[in-house]
């Protein structure tokens, strides 16, 4: 197993193996999903969701909010949120304007639920 | 009802943890897939005694069963050196020592816990400090700069890999399984197939008790109560952090220091899952994502429990495990091995599905490189380091 063929082959293969894996994340196309269709086909991916904020609060460091189209909202949280990503959502919502927000689509507590990773404003 | 639950607890426990490498929190995820929650909802005592169960008893195919010999898992858990000398048994009998103080003195330990937790929990760069410290011990404690880079690449690459996978996670299903078993228990399994020599006839005999049993599950506990109140550390990490301040334990020593903080972190993750809703292990999690934990943690009624269930667990291996050392003893190791990494491999794969084979692939790629360095494999926990480190700064 300390062969230096073996060892060389691991080596290539974790570094080849995790530059793949950012390339493919950075180059992922997500699907946007339209709130108000059945979307449990998008279950477990990464998607982005367009809409306005609503209910926004703020639990140790994580924010929860709605994300609605029209009267159809899907409940989204943002883990470890930094200053700035607050001071931007916040002003967004008071604004009321507009957003996309790219996440994982997931079930939480058998609802659906966006895991947010990152958003811009449209 | 109480007693039913407890010994079918124990009984389950038991059972699971005699499979080598199924890991507490797959038995989780196969109890939710099945719908075990669901039949035996309100049964928290039924899964905090098939979790406490498990733990005891899982250190029996780790000490039996053929992992590699001289590799440095050992440098994490010593007990292979006593699987070399055929003295598993001694080993399997301290990790007994170990959980049963361990167990005591956490229950003991939990009001401190309480105190601790709610002056620590806000403090966010706090946690992201103790995660950097310990990733830079890993780094700083090898002597050489070659070592060094060694240990930067290995916590690169694997904490690379934790944040593609757990932080942002475009691609796979259930990433935590397939990475930690190929990390950690994949590169193992397929080193025993190559390691001709891992076959030792098992003493029935027990012998090497440390004077201070007492004292280093004290200890163990101790610093169970204060690694849990970071995320992402393990037992491990707190068995290697404790190892440096003590100096040099011994095989014996060491094997109760980490049988105490690993039921000691057992323990205080279920009464931080009741009381804050912060379970820091995953089988944990799963029973509160569940609804299965109950509202509030009541100190001498649960405590109880935990300490009788310790007990009856200890007992339970005390009785059987003659048995099973003649079982190892009169198998062909390899065929063993063999078995166990095709059911690891169903495993995992029923769970993640075929999509995942790359992943796997990749996650062994990096569980080797601590082996083939020659590098301690508790490294390989940037993997979950990195991203929690991500969560709190």
């Amino acid at each position: 197993m300390n062969s230096l063929f073996f060892k060389r082959l691991v080596i290539f293969v974790s570094i080849i193996g995790i530059l793949l894996l950012i390339l493919f994340s950075k180059t992922y196309v997500s699907k946007t999903l339209d709130l108000t269709k059945d979307n449990s086909e998008s279950l477990e991916k990464v998607v982005i969701v367009c809409g306005n904020l609503k209910q926004l609060e703020l639990k140790n460091n994580n924010l929860f909010f709605k994300i609605c189209d029209r009267s159809v909202c899907l409940d989204a949280v943002i883990f470890s949120i930094s200053k700035k990503e607050y001071t931007t959502l916040n002003s967004n919502y008071l604004n009321y304007e507009k957003i996309c927000l790219k996440g994982k689509y997931t079930i939480y507590n058998s609802e659906p639920e966006l895991i947010v990773y990152n958003f811009e404003k449209t | 009802m109480i007693f039913v639950d407890i010994i079918l607890g124990i009984a389950i426990g038991f059972i699971f943890g005699l499979i080598p490498n199924l890991h507490v929190n797959v038995l989780g995820y196969v109890f939710l897939l099945t719908s075990f929650f669901t039949v035996f909802h309100d049964h928290f005592v039924l899964f905090l005694c098939i979790g406490l169960s498990h733990l005891i008893t899982s250190y029996i195919p780790t000490a039996l069963f053929g992992i590699p010999t001289e590799s440095t898992i050992m440098h994490i858990f010593p007990l292979l050196k006593f699987f070399q000398k055929g003295e598993s048994k001694t080993g399997i009998f301290l990790c007994l020592v170990g959980s049963f103080f361990g167990a005591i003195f956490s229950v003991v330990f939990l009001p401190f816990l309480f105190l601790l937790f709610s002056f620590f929990f806000q403090i966010y760069w706090f946690i992201a400090l103790a995660i950097l410290i310990v990733l830079l011990l890993f780094i700083f404690q090898e002597k050489t700069l070659r070592s060094r880079a060694i240990m930067f690449f290995i916590i690169c690459v694997s904490g690379t890999l934790g944040i593609f996978t757990l932080k942002y996670n475009f691609f796979f299903k259930d990433p935590l399984i397939v990475c930690v078993s190929g990390l950690f228990a994949f590169p193992i399994l397929i080193m025993s197939l190559f390691n001709k020599e891992s076959f030792v006839k098992q003493s029935k005999s027990v012998r090497s008790f440390p004077k201070r049993s007492l004292f280093y599950s004290f200890v163990g506990s101790l610093s169970a109560l204060f690694i849990i109140l970071i995320p992402s550390f393990s037992s491990s990490q707190a068995g290697t952090i404790v190892n440096k301040f003590l100096k040099k334990l011994k095989n014996n020593e060491y094997i109760v220091l980490y049988s105490s903080i690993s039921i000691s972190a057992f323990i205080f993750s279920i009464y931080l899952a009741i009381n804050f809703f912060k379970p820091r292990l995953g089988y944990i999690a799963i029973l509160q994502n569940s609804n299965l934990l109950p509202s509030a943690y009541n100190f001498f009624y649960d405590s109880l429990i935990i300490v009788v269930c310790v007990c009856l667990v200890v007992l339970l291996i005390y009785l059987f495990i003659d048995k099973i050392i003649d079982f190892v003893n009169s198998s062909n190791l390899f065929i063993l091995n063999i078995i166990i990494l095709i059911v690891s491999l169903a495993i995992v794969l029923g769970f993640a599905g075929l999509k995942s084979v790359p992943l796997l692939l990749l996650s062994i790629s990096i569980g080797f490189l601590p082996i083939v360095f020659n590098k301690p494999k508790v490294v390989l926990m940037a993997y979950i380091m990195f991203p929690t480190l991500l969560f709190y700064i």
